[in-house]
């Protein structure tokens, strides 16, 4: 079911008026403008995800070249150079261009692992990450622009499934605000905490604390589920209420990673030199966004052409 | 002895009674915070410090016990040239 498409927000929603559709992607896009979401996208074979998923997960664990020096895993396409390749796949980068036109720039990849016995993470909506500690992560520019600001590929290394825990959407809800990321909440902001710990639907949070009306309930029988073979994708605007199912299963761990994309003229993490988010600290002095596409004509953002081993991020 | 003891720590851990000893570890529904306890384990009861990322290069138990032995046999750095 689609939601009411009622526009009460700043205009943060569109096909952006350079994006380069082409014809093989036309009718995904319209989906996604639409919906919120497309998928699944297929990015490698599930023997080449499964592949890739051993190298990621033995180079996790080395831990020495990481950007930040904290308890989560963010942006490890700094030191793991199958992730410093995939963030630049050209199915990723042609729907991304498609959407946010062809400047864009990759700041941040984060994993989204999911163990046997793990809760589902709850319903949430986020239009710049100011749920995190009051300030707004991401910020547009560019006047008139009216148009998507941050896309998120959410690509399965494993299979996600109903019964481990795959995504759940709510289809058109990012024409509306549902929730505000502005409001003052009681729950995740505060101390430092493992989020693992914390027993949270949001890893440390609670977002049903950024409710507009508290008293809407999102119905599951709305929900769109979407279940991914191993190295399939679904790409979404984190604007559109999503969240994922518990993993019932026994032995299935679910393992998937983020990467979120602005175009060149957003402002990621505007002024600040760290925040915090889910319990820990970032220090941004080393953080840098990744020129995946096109050209940067604004310089509001620094931009590292290599990873931390030194080797280039291969731009299209 | 030392496939004996790592095999016991696996099936502990895992909970998991039947599973040959080239199987994979992920396979078998292992993950990371599984395998955090079985690095713990075997410093405590083996006495071999291995590192995470080893331990995930060796995810069997032939593959671990190969890498345990050789480790428990190499000359330590303490002593060399004592």
């Amino acid at each position: 079911m689609v939601l009411a498409q009622t526009k009460d927000f700043s205009a943060t929603i569109g096909i952006a008026s350079n994006a380069a559709i082409t014809d093989d992607i036309r009718d995904d896009i319209t989906k996604f403008e639409r919906d919120g979401f497309i998928g699944p996208v297929k990015l490698y074979e599930p023997r080449e995800a499964a592949e890739l998923l051993r190298e990621i997960r033995i180079k996790t664990q080395n831990r020495s070249k990481m950007l930040y020096q904290n308890g989560l895993d963010y942006d490890r396409h700094f030191d793991i150079p199958e992730l410093s390749r995939h963030i630049c796949h050209p199915t990723v980068l042609k729907y991304i261009a498609g959407i946010l036109g062809p400047d864009i720039l990759l700041w941040r990849t984060e994993y989204f692992q999911k163990v046997p016995g793990s809760a589902g993470t709850e319903w949430h909506q986020v239009r710049d990450y100011s749920y995190t500690d009051g300030h707004p992560l991401i910020v547009p520019t560019k006047t008139g622009w009216n148009a998507f600001i941050d896309l998120t590929v959410w690509t399965a290394f494993t299979p996600a499934t109903k019964t481990n825990g795959c995504m759940r959407f709510l289809p058109g809800s990012h024409y509306k605000n549902f929730y505000d990321e502005k409001k003052q909440v009681q729950t995740g902001r505060s101390d430092h905490y493992k989020h693992t710990e914390t027993g949270t639907g949001f890893f440390g949070y609670r977002f049903s604390e950024f409710k507009t009306d508290p008293n809407w309930e999102p119905q599951d029988s709305d929900a769109a589920v979407v279940e991914l073979k191993a190295g399939e994708a679904v790409i979404f605007t984190a604007s559109c209420v999503h969240g994922s199912l518990p993993n019932t299963s026994k032995r299935e761990t679910r393992l998937a990673l983020s990467s979120r994309y602005v175009p060149t003229h957003v402002r990621v993490y505007p002024g600040m030199t760290s925040y915090t988010a889910h319990g820990e600290t970032f220090d941004l002095s080393t953080f840098a966004s990744v020129l995946v596409s096109g050209r940067d004509e604004y310089g509001h953002n620094h931009i590292r052409p290599t990873n931390n081993l030194g080797q280039p991020f291969v731009v299209f | 002895m030392v496939k004996h003891a790592i095999r016991k720590i696996w099936t502990d851990e895992l909970e998991l009674q039947e599973f040959s000893d080239d199987e994979d570890f992920f396979s078998l529904g292992g993950h990371s915070l599984v395998m955090t306890k079985i690095q713990l384990r075997i410093k405590r009861e083996i006495g071999l410090a291995i590192p995470m990322d080893d331990l995930f290069r060796h995810a069997t138990i032939n593959g671990i016990s190969d890498y345990v032995a050789a480790r428990l046999s190499a000359p330590s750095l303490n002593t060399a040239g004592a």
